[in-house]
């Protein structure tokens, strides 16, 4: 089920009434029947590989917590290889098989191992990690193994988190099942004001500036330089604007009822450097593949190539994470060699600032970086949009360019998607500047408040794009 | 007053009642802003859709997508005839949105005939041609027997329709670019036709039609509604595919199914898209639409179709 349609909203308002209505002691079961079928209104018959997975991880977190020594590490084992070995069937099966193809074809030989004809479970990636993330935790020791099979199966489906996360950790939500949630009116609105934003980010920006990136991304070999410049600067709000605009529905769906799940964006595109970047943008998986995967390797606390290494190889599996597709994978590997870069250049970097720093205003220092970040994220969203590798140096050389004149077929595209980005960008500059002035949303008389609220619906009314579809994280 | 209740989810309840109120209060006067704005428009695409549904008095009508607005002269069938002529063509239109077109008209009036221009793969399903019909919401309540039509986008459509200010969802360009304060009388139509002016520098290509094509049972179902409608109210239809700078190979569904509708009900059936004479790129703007002297020798050409026909 989609957050952007009606039948969310007939959905969402049934299974919260129904929420506050029912006994705390019944509230997991409506919860996670609720969440069945919002998983099984995609594709019905997935449901039985995640069902496989909650039946692993269940027991397999109950059996490390009672086992010691090797016998932990087993289950532990176990339960991994379960989780990414269905990843990988389903994910990178047939990536690694054309891959085979390509290779035994450059020899000579012919691959006789045919593709699945499957289609990719939705939100496999996240809930497949946030699984992980409880046998981990509880082979650390760090969290109890649930006994309670529902309340476990409801921790990898709760449906505002399932198919797109914040990929959560069981500390932070498994307890939050077990509590009972009162009603309460202001955390009610906060809940309602972060859907309100978040499909206001999916419908009006996200969507709409989807239109002119696919158009020009679809068939970049017809497109100039700076067409394809204004298409990758579009993609960037539009990424942004899609996957926050997601996790902001989540979070205050979840909120609504009483739940808190963890940030996920916080303005990332204020970054006044790639590491803030990733520490700002998609928050649970950095976290993620921080906690369990780069601590796991060493992190810091090795040789200084071997920390270059680690970090590297985390980007690459982040960006193999993204999907099966070589683009994704060099989007990873251009993430971490720009972080790489940035430790190498860490001195002479400070020392070059502080020069500035002598004839220029800090300000126009911090602007300078906000954007040189933010145009080291745009070059690497092209890997991240284009269709093929090939699409992608194409446009890249095209880029560097800088030649033509913009094509629009049509004005209004152009003309609705700037105001879309105008709208987040007064947006995000009163967020992280102007935190406490022009609250609108908050302010102490109702009729601004709710004329401010107000506003917004019939903004996403007017302008929005209401046959846009899917978001960009679900193939994911 | 609000605050003084003491339970709270009936304080949500009065709070979320009040917002409603106020949300209402604020889609009706913008709605009705919007709507005052929108019917003001001189020119542009809205307006010539406002024109079709609610002010054509032609006797000759011009039906179909982007390539009947750019095909067809009015002009120049004014004069073969000597009878009035409007082109009600609307780029990236399909029969659903000319159907409802049609059942405007007829409500008003019924000319005297009507040419369909119709396109390789017209009948073939396509979810996005049902998103199209997002042009006609601002009718919605002007012009109730569009309603149906409408009602194809989705089930929750009709309650979508419910907001005032959704009718003109991504209007706002169209009505601040077209309006008669900010325009002035300024036309780019010649009774509907658009002339294209840009010449095609490319050799002709090929386009070879899929062996599987999902045919939409809607559309042709609308398809033979037009058909009915015409015969039911004497009017002369013809149906045409024009011209294309492509050669076209393979078996189209759509093509056989005008065909036999063409049999079936005795229409003529003019299939130029293959024709040699047009087979010349200084004819065209791209390979899908002639340009104004591709334009003109097309409809010279029709009209003497037409003539011979009768």
């Amino acid at each position: 089920m989609l957050f952007n349609s009606i039948h969310f909203l007939f959905f969402f308002i049934i299974v919260t009434v129904l929420f506050f209505a029912v006994n705390h002691k019944y509230r997991w079961g409506l919860l996670l029947a609720s969440s069945c079928y919002f998983y099984m209104i995609f594709v019905p018959i997935y449901i039985v590989i995640l069902g496989f997975t909650i039946v692993v991880d269940y027991f397999a977190g109950i059996f490390i917590e009672n086992s010691n020594g090797k016998r932990r590490k087993e289950f532990l084992i176990f339960s991994l290889v379960a989780n990414i070995g269905t990843l990988a069937f389903f994910k990178y099966f047939n990536f690694l098989n054309d891959n085979l193809t390509y290779l035994l074809s450059s020899i000579g030989l012919n691959n006789l191992i045919p593709d699945l004809n499957i289609i990719l479970p939705i939100g496999l990636s996240f809930h497949t990690f946030q699984a992980m993330s409880y046998t981990i935790e509880v082979y650390r020791g760090n969290h109890k193994a649930e006994r309670h099979f529902g309340i476990y199966a409801l921790y990898v489906m709760f449906y505002p988190q399932l198919v797109a996360g914040p990929i959560e950790r069981p500390q932070n939500l498994l307890h939050q099942f077990h509590e009972q949630h009162q009603f309460d009116f202001d955390r009610v609105v906060s809940g309602l004001r972060l859907m309100l934003w978040g499909l206001f980010q999916k419908l009006v920006i996200a969507d709409r500036l989807a239109i002119y990136v696919n158009t020009i991304y679809n068939n970049q070999e017809h497109h100039n330089g700076n067409t394809l410049i204004v298409a990758t600067l579009f993609f960037a709000f539009q990424i942004y604007c899609d996957f926050a605009g997601y996790s902001n529905i989540a979070i205050g769906a979840a909120k609504v009822m009483g739940f808190n799940l963890m940030t996920n964006f916080n303005r990332p595109y204020f970054s006044k450097s790639i590491h803030e970047f990733w520490k700002r943008w998609h928050i649970s998986l950095s976290k993620w593949f921080q906690d369990y995967l780069y601590i796991s390797l060493g992190g810091n606390r090795v040789s200084v190539p071997r920390w270059y290494f680690n970090l590297f190889f985390v980007f690459l599996i982040s960006g193999l994470w993204h999907g099966a597709n070589w683009t994704y994978i060099i989007w990873g590997a251009i993430n971490g060699i720009y972080l790489i870069f940035a430790l190498i250049l860490k001195k002479p970097k400070a020392y070059v600032e502080n020069l500035f720093l002598k004839v220029l205003p800090k300000w126009c220092i911090i602007g300078f970086k906000i954007l040189f970040t933010f145009v080291l994220s745009c070059f690497s969203w092209i890997f991240f949009r284009a269709n093929t590798v090939n699409d992608a140096f194409l446009i890249v050389k095209k880029v560097f360019s800088f030649s033509g004149s913009i094509y629009y077929n049509d004005f209004s595209i152009i003309f609705y998607s700037v105001l879309s980005i105008m709208f987040l960008i007064i947006y995000e500059i009163k967020k992280e500047y102007f935190q406490n002035k022009f609250q609108f949303t908050n302010h102490k008389y109702f009729i601004i408040r709710n004329g401010a609220y107000a506003i917004l619906i019939l903004l996403i009314l007017l302008l929005g794009v209401f046959d846009g579809g899917e978001f960009i994280y679900f193939q994911f | 007053m609000i605050n003084k209740t003491k339970n709270p989810i009936l304080s949500f309840f009065v709070k979320v009642f009040s917002f409603i109120l106020i949300l209402a209060i604020s889609d009706i006067i913008l709605g009705n802003i919007l709507s005052r704005l929108f019917f003001m428009q001189t020119d542009g695409a809205y307006f010539r859709t406002t024109y079709s549904i609610q002010n054509t008095s032609q006797e000759i009508l011009i039906f179909g997508s982007s390539r009947a607005t750019y095909h067809y002269n009015p002009q120049i069938i004014e004069k073969a005839f000597n009878s009035s002529c409007y082109n009600v063509g609307k780029n990236a239109s399909t029969i659903l949105y000319q159907y409802a077109i049609l059942k405007s008209v007829l409500k008003r009036y019924t000319p005297k005939s009507i040419i369909l221009d119709l396109n390789i793969g017209e009948f073939e399903y396509l979810e996005s041609d049902y998103e199209k019909l997002s042009s006609l919401l601002p009718y919605y309540y002007t012009n109730p027997e569009l309603k149906d039509v409408i009602n194809l986008r989705s089930k929750f459509e009709k309650y979508k329709v419910l907001s005032n200010v959704y009718l003109y969802n991504s209007t706002l360009y169209s009505i601040l670019r077209e309006n008669e304060f900010l325009n002035g009388n300024k036309k780019e139509d010649i009774n509907g036709f658009l002339p294209l002016s840009i010449k095609y520098n490319y050799p002709i290509d090929t386009l070879n039609i899929k062996p599987k094509q999902h045919i939409d049972s809607t559309k042709l179902h609308f398809f033979e509604n037009f058909i009915k409608d015409c015969k039911k109210r004497g009017i002369s239809l013809y149906l045409v595919i024009s011209p294309y700078y492509r050669i076209i190979i393979g078996q189209d569904k759509s093509v056989s199914i005008i065909n036999e509708f063409s049999q079936r009900y005795n229409i003529p059936f003019f299939n130029l898209s293959q024709e040699s004479t047009f087979y010349d790129n200084n004819l065209y703007k791209d390979p899908l639409h002639l340009n104004v002297n591709g334009a003109e020798i097309f409809t010279k050409r029709i009209c003497d179709l037409i003539i011979y026909n009768k």
